[in-house]
Formats: structure tokens, C-alpha cells, sequence
């Protein structure tokens, strides 16, 4: 990650409002989902609140079972709730939305389309210029490092490509919010890491809110401003916590004894006997 | 969004390492496609061989089986007779107009089945159903409903490959990716534009399965059609040649008969690698 610095010389414009955090652009209260299934109704979600400010980055973190990729497809309009209230930017949570993106733990390219036509999917439905949305198209592109790689097809991409792909589409749009469900858990471990350094990049660039779901502690402490510690059956957050870690975030930053602090206290709560277990 | 965020470093040096990776790929395929086309070449001709020294040394009677090179010669003539080339174009007829009555027809009510609840429930359970009975019993009806003429060879040809057709138009919009499903759905993508770039596209392999069945079975129809009753055709050649006892001569149809499915196979093969070139990644 040589020369990071120099690429985001011009942060401090750009992070002003992440350091000054308005007004929530996700609110979250008492959101409860229950499914009905064959075998009667499993609670997934109970009574959640928490919130993301403007400019914000959170992660919601927990093990498998914790509800926490419900939230977020909740947020994002494409699973009805069962209980509560979801407001994203003062209105209520919709899918269609422009000013919502939502990305997968899988790249999910259309295998019939090019790269750049991938990219430019969203727009089509968006109505946005064609020409404009090719423009974009390529710059974002380039910024996520696919620059000549536009006339590809998915398969001839790596996995991390393809996910650089994906984020790409998801940043077409110009969506306020994005919304990120485990983006980089399919990937090994250096990508992963490279990836979530070039994330932090882009999220102190851009000065997106991202409410972004994952099971890796460390991944959410690197990148987040606040870190929602979430338990599983039913999904309850534990505590909230906040993360006071310097802007703007490093991978050497992995290795400073905060973070490992920080790291350390989450992980407690979620092996706290009586926080992992069923009430 | 002026000043570039991320390195290309991961894109620079993966390309000309991808590049020779493909060169050795397509060096490893096309000896893969000699091979191929050599072994069943061999294959064949090592039956062909056979099949002559068993008829030559009377093994095998040979008014009942001609010998291979009889079956040739008997070829050779017929392509110089007007009636084989008669017979062809009719019988190519009704394979063509049947298979796109049947697979346009299959696409539609399948794709109606695929997009509505109340059609799938109207439709489906029946569709299954007519699938199970054996519809070459229906030539004897079609002759009587639709004549001796080429229309009753169209209407059992269009039957028969109607059915594996809407079988996988079905299958193949459900086998749509639920997570595609939900991006459309993020983008706002209405009930059209989600069929026309994703439902399609995606089901587009496992529709062109069955249309390459399809393309076999219509021939079947429109030849056991042309058994049950017709008045022209290569069903109409094979049959009256067997009944003259010039084996070789029926042999010599079912030649090109298999000439021209093959062909007919090829050609909608071809026209899938180019539609569906993504098919396998």
C-alpha cells in the first residue's frame, strides 16, 4: 500500500463531514423480523436499534445466525420486516432506491455482458445518460484498478477483480448510502485485507455512509467509526462500540496495540458465555 | 473522484500472465479437438470394415444387410435422381416449419408459465402430464384430421418438440440467480426490464438444450409421420424401398436421413456458441 498517502492528500476536504457527523442517514428502532417456517416462527431479528450518521461507516458484526445480512437486506428494502421502524434518509426503507446501493459477499456480474456493461447496469434502469454512464463507468473503473480490462468478460476476472467490478457498479449510481454484505468474505485473506485497505481509501475519499455487515472483528474495527456487536438467535445488539482509531485508516494500522485492544474487547463480548447463548 | 484512489498494480502484472495461460489453453483445447475428431473417425471406419467382411464372406445375408460399399453406390445414384431430391425438400419442410411452430410455441406458453402464478397453475400440471403420453401415437389422428399432405407431418413434428422445449423454458427462468434477482430489484428494475437482461439471458443455456433436442425430434415426427400416411417424403422412399426389397436403397436414405439431422444439429449448435458464448464460465 505504498504511496496511499499521496493518493489521499486531499482527505481532510473530502472527511470533513465524517469527522463532524450529522444527522442519522439510517434509523434503525426496535426493527424485529420473525419467519414462518414449516416448523412454526423463528425469531431472527429482535428489537434493533442503532444508527448511521452521515458520512458514517459502521459495521455490524456478530457469528452466523446474529440476523446481521437480514438487517442489512431489510435496510435495503428487499426483505419486508416484522416489527419496528428502518428510515433511510428521512424516507421509508424502499428497494429502487438511487440514492441506496447494496453490494454482495458474491460478485454477481451478468456473464453475458463485458465488464463495463456490467458497470453500467444500474444506470440503465436509473435512467441515467448513456453517455455520461459510460464515462463514469471508466473512471470508476480505473479507480478501482480495472483500468483495460473494460471489454472483459466476468469469467476471464479473478475473484478479487470481480469483486472490484462489483464495487464499481455498486459506486455508479452515486448512491449516498451503500449498503455491503461481507463484500470480501469469498476471498482469501491478502485480497481481502488489500481490498478493505482500498475500501477505507475510497470511503474517506468519497465521504459515503456505509453500513457494512461482516463476521471478521478485525475487518470491522479497521474500517469502521462505530461497530454495532450484534448476538445470534435472535439477532440483539450486544453494545455499540465506538471506534477511536485515527483517520486516515492504514493496514499498518492492524498492528497498533488499539486496535488489538479494541479487537479484544468485541471478541469478549461475543464469547461471553451468556451473550452467545439462547435465552 | 479526480485523484485515483486505488493502485492497478493487481491488473498491470495478472495480463500478460493471463495471456500466456490462454495461448496454453488453446493449445491444450485444439489438441483436445483433434483427438476428438480422430477417435470416433476411427472408430467408424473400423465398422464400416467390419461391416463389409461380414456381408463379402456371407456371415450376414446379404439381401437382408447390403454390404457398406452396396449402400454407397446406392447412395451415389439416388442423388442423381429428382424424386430422392423431392423427397428431401419435403420431408426438410416439415421438420423446419414444425420445429419453429413448436419451439415458438413452447417459448411462449413457457415463458407465460415462467412470468405467471395463474398460468403455472392453469398449465403446468397438464403440460407434465402430455409429456408422459407417447405423442407418436397421435400421427394415426393427424392423418385422419389434417391429410395425407405435409400439414399433418408439420402438426407431429411441432408436437413433438414442443414439449422438451417448455419444459426448459420453465426450468430454465427458475434457475435464475436469487442474488441477481435481488440487484435487479435494488436497481429499481421493473417487471420487463428484469425478463429482458436477466431472466432471458440467464435462461438462455438451458432453453437451447432443449432446442437442440427439439431439432432432433422434429425430424423423427415429420418421418414417423410420413409412415402413418403421406404421399411424399424420405419416410415415404424408405418404406416403398423395403417393400421392393432394395435394402440398399433404404439403407441409402437412412444415410442421408442421418446426414441431414446432423447437419440440421450442427447448425443449431453454431447458432448457440454464438447467442449463448458465455455458457460453461
Amino acid at each position: 500500500m505504498e504511496g496511499l498517502g499521496a493518493r489521499t492528500q486531499n482527505d481532510p476536504a473530502a472527511n470533513g463531514r465524517a469527522s463532524a457527523p450529522g444527522s442519522p442517514v439510517i434509523d434503525v428502532r426496535g426493527l424485529g423480523k420473525t419467519y414462518s417456517t414449516r416448523n412454526g416462527p423463528v425469531e431472527a431479528v429482535r428489537d434493533t436499534s442503532f444508527d448511521v450518521r452521515d458520512g458514517e461507516f459502521v459495521a455490524l458484526v456478530g457469528p452466523s445466525g446474529c440476523g446481521k445480512s437480514t438487517i442489512l437486506h431489510i435496510v435495503a428494502g428487499l426483505i419486508e420486516r416484522t416489527g419496528g421502524t428502518v428510515e433511510v434518509l428521512g424516507a421509508e426503507a424502499q428497494a429502487g432506491r438511487p440514492d441506496v446501493g447494496i453490494m454482495l459477499q458474491r460478485p454477481t456480474l451478468l456473464p453475458w455482458r463485458s465488464v463495463l456493461q456490467n458497470v453500467v447496469l444500474p444506470t440503465e434502469m436509473f435512467k441515467v445518460d448513456k453517455a455520461e454512464a459510460q464515462r463514469r463507468a471508466r473512471e470508476l473503473l480505473a479507480l478501482v484498478g480495472l483500468e483495460g480490462f473494460e471489454d472483459k468478460h466476468p469469467w476471464e476476472l479473478s475473484g478479487g477483480m470481480q469483486q472490484r467490478a462489483s464495487l464499481a457498479r455498486l459506486l455508479v449510481f452515486e448512491p449516498q448510502i451503500l449498503l455491503m454484505d461481507e463484500p470480501f468474505a469469498a476471498l482469501d485473506e491478502f485480497t481481502r485485507e488489500r481490498l478493505n485497505g482500498e475500501l477505507a481509501d475510497l470511503h474517506e475519499t468519497l465521504g459515503r455512509s456505509i453500513l457494512y455487515v461482516t463476521h471478521n472483528i478485525q475487518e470491522a474495527v479497521f474500517l469502521s467509526d462505530r461497530v454495532v456487536v450484534m448476538k445470534p438467535h435472535p439477532g440483539e445488539v450486544l453494545q455499540i462500540v465506538d471506534v477511536d482509531l485515527p483517520r486516515p485508516r492504514r493496514v499498518e494500522l492492524l498492528n497498533e496495540p488499539r486496535t488489538a485492544e479494541l479487537v479484544a474487547k468485541i471478541r469478549q463480548m461475543l464469547f461471553k458465555p451468556d451473550a452467545t447463548e439462547e435465552k | 473522484m479526480a485523484n485515483q484512489v486505488v493502485s492497478s498494480g493487481e491488473g498491470a502484472s495478472t495480463q500478460p500472465a493471463a495471456q500466456e495461460a490462454v495461448g496454453r489453453a488453446a493449445r491444450i483445447r485444439e489438441s483436445g479437438r483433434i483427438a476428438a475428431l480422430a477417435w470416433p473417425t476411427a472408430t467408424l471406419l473400423a465398422l464400416l470394415v467390419l461391416w463389409e467382411l461380414l456381408v463379402r464372406t456371407e456371415i450376414v445375408n446379404p439381401i437382408i444387410v447390403p454390404a457398406a460399399t452396396d449402400v454407397a453406390t446406392a447412395l451415389v445414384d439416388l442423388l442423381g435422381e429428382d424424386y430422392f431430391w423431392t423427397a428431401t425438400s419435403v420431408t426438410l419442410q416439415e421438420t423446419l416449419i414444425g420445429f419453429v411452430i413448436g419451439v415458438t410455441g413452447a417459448w411462449i406458453l413457457g415463458t407465460l408459465i415462467g412470468i405467471s402464478r395463474i398460468f403455472r397453475l392453469a398449465f403446468y400440471p397438464l403440460v407434465v402430464a402430455f409429456q408422459i403420453m407417447p405423442r407418436i401415437a397421435l400421427a394415426p389422428l393427424f392423418l385422419t384430421w389434417f391429410g395425407f399432405g405435409i400439414t399433418s407431418k408439420i402438426v407431429m413434428a411441432a408436437t413433438i418438440c414442443f414439449f422438451p422445449v417448455l419444459i426448459n423454458v420453465v426450468v430454465g427462468m427458475q434457475t435464475v440467480d436469487e442474488d441477481a434477482k435481488a440487484l435487479m430489484r435494488s436497481f429499481g428494475a421493473s417487471r420487463l426490464e428484469e425478463y429482458r437482461k436477466l431472466t432471458l439471458p440467464s435462461s438462455l443455456p438451458v432453453i437451447f438444450a432443449g432446442i437442440k433436442t427439439a431439432m432432433t425430434l422434429a425430424l423423427i415426427g415429420a418421418i414417423v409421420a410420413e409412415f402413418v400416411g403421406a404421399s411424399d417424403g424420405m419416410g415415404v422412399l424408405i418404406k416403398t424401398f423395403n417393400f421392393q426389397l432394395d435394402v440398399a436403397e433404404g439403407f441409402a436414405v437412412i444415410v442421408a436421413l442421418s446426414i441431414i439431422g446432423l447437419i440440421l444439429y450442427g447448425i443449431t449448435e453454431l447458432i448457440e456458441n454464438k447467442i449463448v458464448f458465455w455458457r460453461g464460465h
